[in-house]
């Protein structure tokens, strides 16, 4: 429906281009008219409504070229001539391309821009429409909803629930939901049969997810009602890329067993390729069983997605959730303190922020396209000005203006399929782009792909562009009686010039504001990268690796092995210090606690970032030690809980005292004491924008959560050298132990800021074709400027006029015209930057250095497009220039 | 223009008037009507229609007048005039004359 109201719209718009008066008498019936067609073709599929959008706009610009230049009144004496509709347009088309083809470089310079431009609008329109307009890849899928947990005291609005929230909620609110069902992550399974263990992520479901999502599997069968039930046999489901890359396609893999949360499960079914979810990194699913401990009401780990019941409203559904959580937090106040749920449609918050990258995207893509029209428009006219005399020449001969006009069009249109050939080019190439180096905030970038829509807008948009920049000129060249044969050779119409001086204007303005956010864009991104992480991550290697409950059931067995691990690692050549964590920063593990100082009357806790750290971490990450001790073999899980925190908690706890020796205190559980033994330098914990955290550091020997942990490594070379060894010697001591998530601590630092890094780098890329573009355009005014006034030029040198200052005064039109589009850019831009403050970081919109920059590189460039073929004055020669005409 | 001068017809012309034969249309009507009579050969735009009728009515082929639809929209319904029977009747005279010069000459078969 929405796409028939747009394909409307387009229409209403390509009306515009008719005479007034034939618009007036007419422009209803055609909109009622093309809307029936429209609403008839959409029955048949969508590439067939477009096309017949794209033949109904066609159709009306040769309408409105043909009344216009036939005028309406008796004109059916000629209509022999013409042909109707297409058909004539069509016979044309082949005159043109041989035509086109004797001016290379012109057709080259009109394709590309079309192209450039085209295909980088409808790579945005094929991102936009695969990530916002396509729904979910499930059946009738705008009716999966979240239901979340909103905790405004830690500013957490989708936070997980408990399973009897759950099964109350499934009670209580049934009249919503054909199915309210919940997954949880932490279905990871370890496969063996590759040259070294390998970690794959999968999800634990409830037994009716599969059921509510509707999506049927590919090979044998997926996670049943009966499959979470205490006591039923352990199966797992494939995804496709799992199923292709680790069983080779196997149809045989049913009935054959891999080991998920270290128990061995059996392969029931594979899913679709088309099957994602809850995101593109799970490969596998697990029935979730939740033991004793996973049932108590503040066990909060589940994340509820339901089905609302057929013709039930999303504000229905949250009133009756809202009821129903009322009695709830009645009923137990203590596990429902400060909360609330709410519904998300599911399509909303799998987009989550992507909305506003896209926004950016399409934005400049929109800037780009229509630099790309102003330039083509201008290429255009100063063609049909080039050519003025030899059209002339041809209506003297007796041409009728219609078939001249015809031919332009036609011209056009040949200039249209180039460019939208290319455009579809420039669209694979892009998307295959984009597929690769977005980042992975950018959701359901697996399934962007280009389809035939994206196909049937590029070409849409390229004809629609090509004859709407023809249409212009050839508007222009009819309205003065005609160009004659006395005009012709010398002097170009004023209004030929305004146009062009207005094309070169709004290429300019566009430009500059596309310069503009490129350059506040990329001084966020280096702002981001100059703030202060706090450790020295260039030399760091770091890898996860979580020990596996059944064979390391003690804490001493634990400790035993990373005692070992770390002698051994500390022994290989080239490695300085040896550390481990369980909260790296950068990393996606985090924890924190409530603490208060003791003794203090504070009321409000705390927040705190706690990280159990072991061995040498703070030397491995290059933090340093202000004050106190480090840990030492003596804070063992019987002695005293101790910790070290960082510089900031240091002053905001105890301002101008000596934090060492004082304790701090859950005040929840004010057993939960921590004594500070030693202060340490700040950093910077999960990104670079938000300040720093207060911090606590535990040993890992009295915070020994859970097995898992990241071992950090300070070597004397490239980190990445030794993580071969690293591997090796982790092998050497449990060859099943997986090595996973190996990288520097440099590179997930900057991995970070690749959301932003994406953005600069995609608004980088359109406005430098942009600029390109412009120059062009600012150099082909210049040309055809000198070209037809050099008659003139000529005869100024000749009586006398120096050459240096004719030459200033040609540079001098050239940039009066790019200051205008300057001064109307800058403001544009003013106001383009106010609606970027979001994205912005310790750069103001208005940035002193980013405008000046931009305006003067700018300005620098168009001054030398202005000057290169204005510099051709000096080699006129008056008598041979006066003589060839 | 009167009828009985030699005029050519475009195709799309004389499928309107050939549409308006068996009584008055609105627009979508005649367009639906050329599609169908035509087999689908012609596939006149609605620009281009339009502008055909608005020829065609200055011409004095076709009448126009505005009704109000069932629905209560105001519609313009076109009817073919005296003067356009005798343009489509010289028109399709002329196509017969040819037709049957073909036939003569054995460009198509009798009967086709």
């Amino acid at each position: 429906m929405k796409q028939l109201a747009a394909a409307n719209a387009v229409y209403r718009l390509a009306l515009y281009a008719l005479p007034s008066q034939f618009r007036r008498d007419y422009g209803e019936e055609l909109q009622q008219m093309v809307a029936a067609e429209l609403r008839e073709e959409s029955g048949r599929g969508c590439m067939r409504t477009w096309s017949r959008l794209v033949h109904e706009c066609v159709d009306v610009w040769i309408t409105a070229v043909r009344v216009r230049v036939e005028g309406r009144p008796a004109m059916h004496a000629r209509e022999n001539n013409q042909g109707d509709g297409m058909l004539g347009a069509l016979r044309n088309l082949r005159i043109s391309a041989r035509t086109l083809g004797r001016q290379p470089s012109f057709t080259l310079a009109a394709i590309l821009t079309l192209g450039a431009g085209v295909g980088c609008a409808a790579t945005a329109f094929g991102v936009w429409d695969a990530l916002l307009l396509q729904p979910l890849p499930h059946p009738a899928s705008e009716r999966l909803v979240m239901v979340w947990r909103d905790l405004p005291r830690i500013a957490m609005a989708r936070a997980p629930m408990s399973y009897p929230t759950l099964t109350d909620l499934r009670e209580q609110t049934a009249d919503s939901w054909a199915g309210l069902e919940a997954y949880a992550g932490g279905a990871s399974a370890l496969l063996r049969g590759g040259v070294e263990p390998e970690q794959v992520t999968g999800a634990r479901v409830t037994g009716g997810v599969f059921g509510l999502l509707g999506n049927p599997p590919l090979v044998g069968r997926t996670i049943g009602p009966d499959d979470d039930r205490p006591g039923a046999e352990a199966v797992v489901v494939l995804s496709h890329a799992l199923w292709r890359r680790y069983f080779g396609g196997d149809p045989q893999v049913l009935g054959r067993t891999i080991e998920v949360r270290e128990r061995p499960h059996r392969v029931v079914g594979v899913m679709g390729p088309e099957f994602v979810f809850p995101s593109a990194r799970s490969e596998l699913w697990v029935a979730l069983r939740a033991d004793p401990e996973q049932q108590q009401r503040d066990v909060n780990y589940l994340v509820a997605v339901g089905r609302l019941r057929q013709g039930e409203t999303l504000t229905r559904a949250q009133s009756r959730l809202d009821l129903a959580f009322t009695r709830l937090a009645q009923a137990y106040p203590d596990a429902y303190e400060d909360s609330r749920l709410w519904l998300e449609p599911r399509h909303e918050f799998v987009v989550g922020d992507a909305r506003r990258v896209l926004l950016l995207g399409a934005g400049a893509a929109a800037l780009l396209l229509m630099i790309a029209c102003a330039n083509l428009g201008n290429l255009l006219l100063v063609r049909g000005l080039a050519r003025s005399r030899e059209l002339a020449v041809r209506s003297a001969l007796g041409a009728t203006r219609a078939r001249v006009a015809g031919e332009l069009i036609s011209e056009a249109a040949v200039l249209a399929i180039g460019g939208a050939l290319l455009a579809v080019a420039v669209v694979f190439m892009l998307t295959r782009m984009i597929v690769v180096l977005a980042p992975d905030a950018l959701p359901r970038r697996f399934e962007l792909g280009v389809d035939a829509r994206v196909i049937v807008f590029a070409g849409a948009v390229a004809l629609f562009c090509a004859l709407a920049c023809a249409i212009a000129p050839v508007l222009l060249r009819f309205e003065p009686a005609r160009s004659t044969l006395a005009t012709a050779g010398g002097s170009v119409s004023q209004r030929g010039r305004t146009l062009q001086g207005g094309f070169l204007i709004a290429q300019v303005s566009l430009a500059l504001v596309l310069l503009v956010i490129t350059g506040l864009l990329t001084s966020t991104l280096t702002r981001l990268l100059g703030v202060p992480v706090g450790f020295d991550g260039d030399r760091v290697l770091t890898a996860h690796l979580a020990l596996p409950n059944s064979r390391y059931g003690s804490a001493d067995q634990i400790a035993g092995f990373y005692d070992q691990l770390f002698a051994r690692v500390a022994a290989l050549p080239g490695v300085e210090r040896v550390g481990g964590t369980w909260a790296l920063p950068f990393s996606e593990d985090y924890a924190s606690s409530s603490f208060i100082p003791a003794g203090s009357s504070e009321r409000e806790p705390f927040t705190v970032s706690a990280a159990p750290i072991r061995g040498d971490y703070f030397g491995a990450v290059g933090m340093r030690m202000l004050r106190g001790r480090n840990f030492a073999a003596g804070d063992r899980a019987d002695g005293e809980s101790v910790g070290i925190v960082n510089e900031t908690l240091a002053n905001r706890f105890w301002p101008n005292q000596d934090p060492i020796g004082k304790r701090m205190v859950d005040p929840e559980d004010p057993s939960d004491v921590v004594t500070v033994i030693g202060v340490v330098s700040d950093v910077r914990r999960r990104d670079l924008a938000s300040n720093v955290e207060l911090e606590v550091y535990l040993p890992h020997a009295q915070a020994m959560w859970t097995s898992g942990l990241y071992v950090t490594v300070r070597t004397q070379g490239d980190p990445l050298a030794s993580s071969s060894a690293l591997r090796a010697a982790v092998h050497a001591l449990d060859p099943l132990l997986p090595v996973t998530r190996m990288a520097t601590l440099d590179a997930l630092v900057t991995r970070s800021v690749a959301t932003p890094r994406f953005r600069a780098a995609i608004i980088a890329a359109v406005s430098a074709v942009a600029v390109l573009l412009t120059l062009l355009g600012i150099y082909s005014v210049q040309a055809v400027f000198v070209a037809t006034y050099r008659r003139d030029l000529a005869v100024r040198l000749a009586l006398g006029a120096r050459p240096g200052r004719v030459i200033a005064e040609v540079v001098g039109r050239g940039l009066r015209l790019t200051l205008i589009g300057t001064v109307i850019g800058g403001t544009l831009a003013v106001i383009a930057s106010r609606s970027l403050q979001a994205l912005l970081f310790q750069v103001s919109p208005l940035d002193p250095a980013t405008w000046l920059t931009a305006i003067t590189l700018f300005s620098g460039v168009a001054a030398l497009a202005c000057w290169l073929p204005a510099r051709r004055v000096g080699g006129l020669d008056p008598m041979l220039t006066l003589r060839s005409d | 223009m009167t009828p009985g001068k030699e005029v050519t017809l475009t195709p799309l012309s004389l499928a309107v008037l050939m549409a308006l034969l068996d009584g008055e249309l609105h627009g979508y009507g005649i367009m639906k009507a050329i599609q169908s009579q035509s087999g689908g050969r012609i596939q006149a735009g609605a620009g281009s229609l339009y502008a055909a009728l608005d020829r065609m009515v200055r011409s004095g082929w076709i009448g126009e007048r505005t009704a109000s639809s069932a629905s209560g929209e105001v519609q313009r319904r076109f009817v073919i005039t005296r003067a356009g029977r005798a343009v489509a009747r010289a028109e399709v005279e002329r196509l017969a004359a040819l037709v049957r010069l073909a036939r003569d000459h054995k460009l198509i078969a009798e009967g086709a």
